[in-house]
């Protein structure tokens, strides 16, 4: 359906004739080659030429072509330029092309490609390398020499726990894959790069490891990557969106992290990861709904603090998305269920409040999540005056000046609180949360019911990447709990998640998969 | 085609099933309790109801009393509908007090609106007003409204195991006993009592029904003696007068745990109720020096513990068969579960077969303990 939409729309847009490329070509002479890459990058002060040659009497004319600011220059002065400079060809007495010499003999660099194509030059110029261009020859050395400056690893700032490693990914593709691969020092774990955004050409990693990720699903996500039509993927959310599966779905059916211990121990239970160039953000999947409950801590600390955690998580999400819902049913339609005493103080604190309950439940739900989202998009020096001003005006002063009742604050705090304990889940809770408030204003707890039967039905006929959304929820086989509501211990884990890690089933043996080699 | 029907059977059942009643807590006002009576004069029924009302400074809850007339309750209670400008709400009412003229056929179409209507609670507790009319036990109990009667008279009736001189019955086991051939049903009665210059609501004594007509009273003890019959009695304290060594002394009982089994047996053509108690007390108080903790006075004590309850059981049993001839015990419907040829023979003349209905007693006492002293406090002279 939506690609027909599409169609409809683009038809009207799309341009007839698509740019024709231009046949860029490198011929043998060294200025016609400056001058091309001067046409190219037209009207872009960034890019330096710098022409220089070697030492010899009839000397080897050279052009480094560069994005000033994008290169490492300590690497291009001393390990190109100034060999180069130094370097004399016709002492070294060696019959080979100059190239050939230039690129095993005189640059120190740990990548060096000769190159014709002046699409692939370019586009590895502008992720940083140099060209080098040589008089004589239709070809150019592509020299790794990127340097531009990234962000430390830090502790991220989205994911804070108290135990375990602290290290977060950053915008670099490269740091990423190796904090990976320190976690995981294995032959088997596998990166592959794929390139995405007609644009920005924005790198791609897909990790797994080798014999323990399905086959079936790493085909599958290349595929859905493949079908991408798309300008730029600025950050993983892009991807994310792009090959979900129930795309309208308010659950998320790919996980994202930025810590480099989630993303290894996903990959261990068979998982695959999608690292893209730019954001810190790592996709996981398939993702199932019980991830929204574990955190990588509840691995690190002992099993029954783990196990408290996560239950307490999952009642908080039932906090957080039944609490406004109950209440109101059960104040306005159900008041024999209420204990006499709490019946007369909600009566007595809603005497004199002009509005009816759920709209008063409407009204402040709404204001937390608009001091939720002004917390979130303060500068941080403000963010203290809206927790002052939420509090203080919403909390006290409401309920004095008879605006809204005390019951329903206290409703909407313990809602916003319970929010938090879930943080992925946010977006999905706040759709589920209004609809069961709805529900349950319009048909009492038989509406807050009807919420909880679509609810489940809507999760139970989800999937991620061929696994069931709820794998595992409704099962009886202790291997099949072993990492739901609860944590086992790590000596009864003997077995990966089902389904998602078949291909290797035994977690701990000594003669698995890592041992034999 | 398929699809409408799914969409049509999706919207009827949002709008034809569930709760519709959407109305907020403070659009509506608690009744906490109604008080019946009945107007000889002018055939009507007089239904006084005591709403929850929040006090002045809206920390604190008292109660206002609404009073109208009408053909039948429900009229009566429109009425206060009326005069309250705010829904009234029936689901919270803890008790409805009876007075004494409402019974018989006045009394059937009440509890008919009781059980019928949707907020009532099953659970609402009857009692019967010993004053003259129900509504007294509003009116002139915490004259200045800010205590709530109903609620008050509920937790007293919620705490019948430390009291023992009533027995609450909930509406639900009332109309169940009414429709029973083999039993009468009971309720307990209310008077205004004073307590620190203050007037409160008592609950105490049991009123006997027969047949939804008042047939007669229990009082305070006769109605502990009661509950330990029907095996409802589950503390409380009995005083025994004793003599040890020739030294006559009063020892205070306390019941820990009472087990009573009625059981009918068959003695040539007769039936004999068998009622055996099985009664745990521990020395809860001695009046005296004399030490009836050693083995030899414990055994005294003992017999003489049986043997007063006994005596008070019989009394009340005596009572209950000659004066009001209604099977308060519940002794048919033993008969109708242990015996139901027999049962089929009688039923018919119960009330004249339960007038001369022979029981047996058998009274086990075990004391058990005696607190934490041993002995007696002597005082030396």
């Amino acid at each position: 359906m939506f690609r027909i939409i599409r169609d409809k729309i683009l038809g009207k847009h799309r341009k007839k004739a698509v740019v024709t490329a231009e046949d860029w070509k490198l011929v043998k002479n060294l200025d016609e080659n400056i001058k091309l890459f001067r046409e190219i990058f037209n009207n872009d002060d960034t890019i330096r030429f710098r022409e220089f040659e070697t030492k010899d009497s009839s000397p080897v004319k050279c052009c480094l072509v560069f994005i000033d600011g994008m290169v490492n220059k300590e690497i291009v002065n001393e390990n190109i330029i100034k060999p180069i400079v130094n370097f004399s060809l016709k002492d070294s007495n060696i019959n080979r092309k100059a190239i050939d010499i230039f690129k095993d003999k005189i640059i120190i660099s740990s990548a060096v490609k000769e190159k014709k194509d002046v699409y692939e030059l370019l586009s590895s110029c502008l992720y940083g390398d140099a060209i080098l261009l040589l008089d004589g020859f239709d070809s150019a050395l592509l020299l790794d020499c990127k340097g531009w400056n990234t962000r430390a690893i830090e502790e991220p700032s989205s994911e804070t726990i108290v135990r375990g490693p602290k290290e977060g990914f950053n915008e670099a593709i490269m740091t990423n894959l190796t904090l990976i691969r320190r976690k995981i020092r294995n032959t088997d774990l596998k990166f592959r790069f794929r390139q995405l955004g007609t644009c920005t050409k924005t790198k791609i990693c897909i990790c797994y490891i080798e014999g323990l990720a399905s086959q079936e699903i790493i085909t599958e996500v290349n595929r859905r990557l493949d079908d991408i039509e798309i300008d730029a993927v600025l950050e993983s959310g892009y991807i994310e969106e792009l090959i979900k599966d129930s795309p309208l779905s308010p659950f998320t059916t790919i996980g994202n992290t930025e810590r480099p211990d989630i993303v290894a121990a996903n990959l261990l239970e068979g998982r695959v990861a999608l690292i893209i160039d730019g954001t810190p953000h790592v996709l996981t999947l398939p993702h199932l709904f019980i991830e929204y409950f574990q955190a990588n801590e509840d691995y690190y600390h002992g099993f029954i603090y783990a196990s408290i955690n996560r239950i307490i998580r999952i009642f908080a999400f039932f906090l957080s998305t039944s609490v406004p819902a109950i209440y109101v049913a059960l104040t306005t339609f159900h008041q024999e269920m209420i204990p006499t005493p709490l019946l007369l103080s909600i009566s007595a604190a809603r005497e004199g409040v002009p509005f009816p309950t759920i709209v008063e439940a409407l009204f402040m739900l709404l204001a937390f999540e608009i001091l939720r989202e002004t917390g979130i998009r303060l500068p941080k020096p403000a963010g203290s005056t809206i927790s002052f001003v939420g509090a203080l005006i919403l909390g006290q002063s409401a309920v004095e000046a008879r605006f809204v009742s005390a019951p329903i604050v206290i409703v909407t705090a313990l809602t916003g609180i319970s929010n938090f304990l879930v943080p992925q889940m946010i977006g999905a809770l706040i759709v589920v949360r209004l609809i069961f408030l709805l529900l349950s204003a319009f048909l009492g707890l038989y509406g807050y019911i009807f919420g909880v039967i679509g609810l489940f039905i809507h999760l139970m006929s989800m999937r991620s990447f061929g696994i069931p959304y709820m794998l595992n929820i409704g099962s009886l086989d202790m291997q099949d709990i072993k990492d739901t509501a609860i944590r086992v211990p790590w000596w009864i884990m003997y077995l990966r998640p089902k389904l998602i890690g078949d291909n290797n089933k035994v977690r701990q043996t000594n003669d698995g998969l890592y041992e034999k080699r | 085609m398929k699809k409408l029907y799914f969409i049509i059977i999706v919207i009827t059942l949002f709008i034809l099933s569930g709760c519709w009643n959407y109305s907020d807590v403070n659009k509506m006002r608690f009744v906490a309790g109604v008080a019946i009576d009945y107007d000889e004069s002018k055939d009507k029924y007089i239904v006084t109801s005591e709403v929850v009302k929040l006090l002045e400074g809206g920390q604190r809850f008292g109660s206002a009393l609404f009073q109208s007339r009408g053909e039948t309750v429900f009229d009566a209670v429109r009425d206060t509908i009326m005069k309250n400008a705010r829904k009234l709400y029936w689901g919270h009412t803890k008790v409805i007090i009876l007075s004494k003229d409402v019974t018989g056929k006045r009394l059937v179409p009440i509890l008919d609106y009781i059980s019928r209507d949707g907020e009532f609670r099953d659970n609402v507790w009857i009692l019967i007003s010993d004053e003259d009319t129900a509504n007294e036990i509003f009116e002139n109990t915490f004259e200045n409204r800010d205590e709530i009667t109903s609620f008050h008279i509920d937790d007293t009736l919620k705490n019948e195991k430390n009291i023992s001189t009533y027995h609450a019955i909930p509406a639900w086991r009332f109309i169940g006993t009414t429709y029973d051939k083999g039993a009468s049903p009971t309720l307990p009665m209310v008077i205004v009592a004073e307590k620190d210059g203050i007037k409160v609501p008592k609950v105490r004594g049991q009123a006997i029904i027969k047949g939804s007509n008042l047939v007669g009273t229990l009082d305070e003890t006769e109605t502990k003696i009661y509950l330990w019959i029907i095996n409802e009695l589950e503390g409380g304290v009995l005083t025994v007068k004793t003599e040890v060594s020739d030294r006559p002394i009063e020892v205070t009982l306390e019941l820990f745990a009472n087990k009573t089994r009625i059981k009918p047996i068959k003695s040539g053509d007769e039936i004999v109720i068998k009622i055996n108690i099985e009664s745990d007390f521990g020395i809860g108080e001695i009046s005296g020096e004399v030490n009836v903790i050693e083995k030899k006075a414990r055994e005294v004590l003992k017999r003489d513990t049986e043997a007063e309850i006994k005596k008070q059981m019989e009394n009340v049993i005596k009572k209950v068969q000659k004066e009001y001839k209604s099977d308060i015990f519940g002794f048919g419907i033993k008969i109708k579960d242990k015996m139901p040829e027999k049962w089929r023979q009688i039923e018919p003349y119960w009330d004249e077969v339960f007038k001369d209905l022979e029981t047996e007693i058998n009274v086990n006492v075990n004391i058990r303990g005696s607190a934490l002293t041993l002995e007696p406090i002597k005082i030396e002279d």
